[in-house]
C-alpha cells in the first residue's frame, strides 16, 4: 500500500473550539448554579442515548450554555461484526437533538457476536484493518451525513500481524476515508511506554491538518507498564508532549477526560487553566480563532 | 490471520475460555520486555473489573450488605456466565438477582435486596412520558368514566418479597446495622418509579397492589372501584396523580387520549 502524502492540503479542521471538560454527573450543579471557565463540553454519547430522566434532564438545562462534542464509546469500527444501523440511526437522531460540533468515536472493536467486552480493543495494524474500517467509517459518515472524528486508544497488546505503526495506520485510515483525528495525547503516551515507540514520531507521523480535537487525562503506572485510568491529573510527560502536538499541528480544541476518582469542578478548571498555558506557550504566533456563537435553545 | 479469526479468538480467550489462550499467544508480541502472556492478563482483569465495578455501582445496599469478598464472589459468578451484550455498562445487571436467588438459595433475602437496587435504577432513566393532568379528568363524561383505565408511568413497576428487604435496604441506607432476615407474614407486593427525577420505592398493600396490577394490564377505573369504597378509590386516584405514577387516561372512544401536564420526550 502507498501511504498518502498528508502534510500538504488544506486544514480540514472545524475552527479551534478552546479548552473543555467531559460533562460528569458530580458536576451537573455547579454547571447549573454559575457560568464556569469552561468553552466546551464533551458528552459520553451513550450515557445519554436514553429517553427520560435525570441526565437528559440535565444535558437539556446545560446544553444551552456550552457547545457540546458526542463522544462514543461503542461504535466497534473494527469489530467484523455488522455494524449495527439502529445504533447509528439513534445516534443521528440524538445528535439533531443536541446539535454537537463534532461526533467521535473510537479506532478499535469492542466485541463481536452481539457481545460487548466493554474495552477498546486495538486492531492489528494491517492493509486488511485499513480497508474494513474505512468501509465502515464511510458507512457511518453517509448515515450521519457530517465526518467521524477517530481517536487512537491506549493499547497493551500488539499483534504479530501488524505490519505498520500505529500512526501509519491511523493516517492511512483517516486519509482514505476522509475522517477527522481526536488525538489523545495520553493515549499516545502510554501505548509509547507500553510498546516502547517514540511518542514525537507518532505526533509527527500524523496528518495534523485532521486533528480536531485532543483529548488529555491521567493514567496509572504499574511500574512494568501504564494503564489509561482516568482517575488521575494529567501526568508532567503528558503536558510535555501536548506542548509539542501543539508546536506540530497548530491549535486544536483540547479537553480533560476524567471518569474515575473525579474531583471538585474548580479542580479540572484549575487543571484546565494549565492546559491553557502549555498551549499558549507553544503556540506562538497563532491566531486564535473565535469560538463559534453558543446556541440559544436546542431544539 | 485474518481480523476476523483474530477478534473470535481473543473474544473466546477474555470471556472464560483457558484452552483458548494458546491459541490466541501466538497472534501477539512480546515487546519492551513486557511478556504476551502479562500483555494478553492486562485485558483479562480489565474485563472482569469492569463489570464488576459496574455491578458494585447499581446493587450498591446488596454490596454493603453482602461485603466485599462475598459480593465479589457473586459478581464473579454472575460475570462468568453473563457476558454483556449491553452498549452502555449501566444496563448490566438485569439478571444478577436471579443469579443470586440460584447460587443463594439459603439467603433469598440477597437476591430480593439486589431485586430493590436493580428496579431503582431503572426508574432512574426510564423514558420520560407525559404525566396525567387531574384538571383533564374533569373533561371526561360519565360514560367515558365507566371505560376509562390508566397508563401507568414507563418508571412503574412492582416486586412481590417473601422477605424484609425493605428494613434491610433502609437499614443500610440509613447506614445502620442491618435486621436479622426475616420471612414477612405474608408475600408484600413493592412499588418503584421516579418522581422529580429521583427513584422512589414503597410498599404496597394486596388491595393497592391488585388495584395497580390490573390497571396495568388494561382494566377499567370502575372496575377497580367496585372492589373498594369510594372514598378509598378516590384516596388512590389522588395519590397516584400527586406521585406521578399516571401518565394518560385511555377510554373506549378515546384508547390513546393522554392528559398531560408534562410533555417532555426526546
Amino acid at each position: 500500500m502507498t501511504m498518502p502524502r498528508h502534510h500538504d492540503g488544506p486544514d480540514q479542521r472545524e475552527p479551534h473550539q478552546g479548552f473543555g471538560l467531559g460533562l460528569r454527573p458530580k458536576h451537573y450543579q455547579d454547571f447549573l448554579d454559575a457560568p464556569q471557565s469552561v468553552d466546551w463540553l464533551e458528552i459520553i454519547s451513550e450515557n445519554y442515548m436514553i429517553q427520560g430522566g435525570k441526565p437528559l434532564a440535565m444535558l437539556d438545562a446545560i446544553r444551552p450554555d456550552y457547545p457540546v462534542a458526542m463522544h462514543g464509546v461503542s461504535m466497534s469500527l473494527g469489530s467484523v461484526q455488522e455494524l449495527d444501523r439502529d445504533y447509528l440511526a439513534r445516534l443521528k437522531q440524538f445528535a439533531q437533538r443536541i446539535q454537537p460540533m463534532w461526533i467521535s468515536d473510537h479506532l478499535c472493536w469492542t466485541g463481536v457476536h452481539g457481545l460487548n467486552l466493554h474495552d477498546l480493543f486495538p486492531l492489528p495494524y494491517t492493509e486488511e484493518a485499513v480497508r474494513h474500517v474505512v468501509a465502515r467509517i464511510r458507512q457511518v459518515q453517509d448515515t450521519l451525513e457530517r465526518r467521524l472524528v477517530i481517536e487512537n486508544v491506549s493499547s497493551y497488546l500488539a499483534y504479530a500481524d501488524s505490519v505498520m505503526t500505529e500512526w501509519e495506520f491511523l493516517t492511512a485510515i483517516s486519509e482514505e476515508a476522509d475522517c477527522l483525528l481526536l488525538l489523545d495525547v495520553n493515549n499516545i503516551y502510554v501505548s509509547s511506554v507500553n510498546h516502547g515507540f517514540d511518542a514525537r514520531t507518532f505526533i509527527d507521523g500524523i496528518p495534523g491538518r485532521r486533528v480536531q480535537q485532543i483529548h488529555l487525562a491521567g493514567h496509572s503506572n504499574m511500574g512494568e507498564y501504564i494503564i489509561d485510568t482516568h482517575d488521575e491529573p494529567i501526568a508532567d510527560p503528558v503536558f510535555d508532549l501536548y506542548g509539542y502536538t501543539c508546536r506540530r499541528i497548530g491549535a486544536a480544541s483540547t479537553m480533560i477526560e476524567r471518569d474515575d476518582n473525579i474531583p471538585p469542578l474548580a479542580e479540572l478548571i484549575a487543571e484546565l487553566g494549565r492546559v491553557r498555558q502549555v498551549a499558549s506557550e507553544n503556540l506562538a504566533g497563532e491566531t486564535r480563532r473565535a469560538p463559534r456563537p453558543r446556541l440559544e435553545a436546542v431544539a | 490471520m485474518t481480523l476476523r479469526h483474530l477478534q473470535d479468538s481473543l473474544q473466546t480467550y477474555l470471556l472464560g475460555e483457558a484452552e483458548e489462550r494458546s491459541r490466541v499467544l501466538p497472534l501477539l508480541e512480546d515487546g519492551r520486555g513486557i511478556s504476551r502472556e502479562l500483555r494478553l492478563h492486562v485485558y483479562h482483569h480489565a474485563y472482569r473489573a469492569r463489570l464488576r465495578e459496574a455491578l458494585g455501582n447499581v446493587f450498591e445496599r446488596t454490596w454493603s450488605y453482602l461485603g466485599d469478598v462475598e459480593f465479589a464472589a457473586a459478581s464473579t459468578r454472575h460475570i462468568e456466565a453473563h457476558p454483556s451484550i449491553w452498549r452502555n455498562l449501566r444496563d448490566y445487571g438485569a439478571d444478577f438477582p436471579a443469579t443470586l436467588r440460584a447460587t443463594m438459595p439459603e439467603d433469598p433475602e440477597v437476591a430480593e435486596l439486589a431485586t430493590m437496587d436493580w428496579n431503582l435504577h431503572i426508574a432512574f432513566d426510564a423514558p420520560n412520558a407525559p404525566l396525567l393532568d387531574p384538571a383533564g379528568l374533569a373533561a371526561l363524561s360519565e360514560e367515558d368514566w365507566t371505560s376509562a383505565g390508566f397508563v401507568l408511568h414507563p418508571s412503574v413497576s412492582m416486586a412481590i418479597f417473601e422477605w424484609n428487604a425493605l428494613e434491610v435496604w433502609h437499614a443500610i441506607d440509613q447506614k445502620k446495622t442491618p435486621p436479622p432476615a426475616r420471612r414477612l407474614p405474608q408475600p408484600m407486593a413493592h412499588l418503584f418509579w421516579r418522581s422529580a427525577l429521583a427513584s422512589r420505592f414503597r410498599s404496597l398493600a394486596d388491595a393497592e397492589y391488585a388495584a395497580l396490577r390490573d390497571l396495568a394490564a388494561g382494566a377499567a377505573f370502575a372496575a377497580i372501584c367496585e372492589r373498594v369504597t369510594p372514598e378509598q378509590a378516590g384516596a388512590w386516584l389522588r395519590a397516584w396523580i400527586a406521585d406521578e405514577l399516571l401518565s394518560g387516561v385511555v377510554t373506549a372512544t378515546a384508547p390513546a387520549h393522554p392528559v398531560t401536564a408534562d410533555a417532555k420526550n426526546i
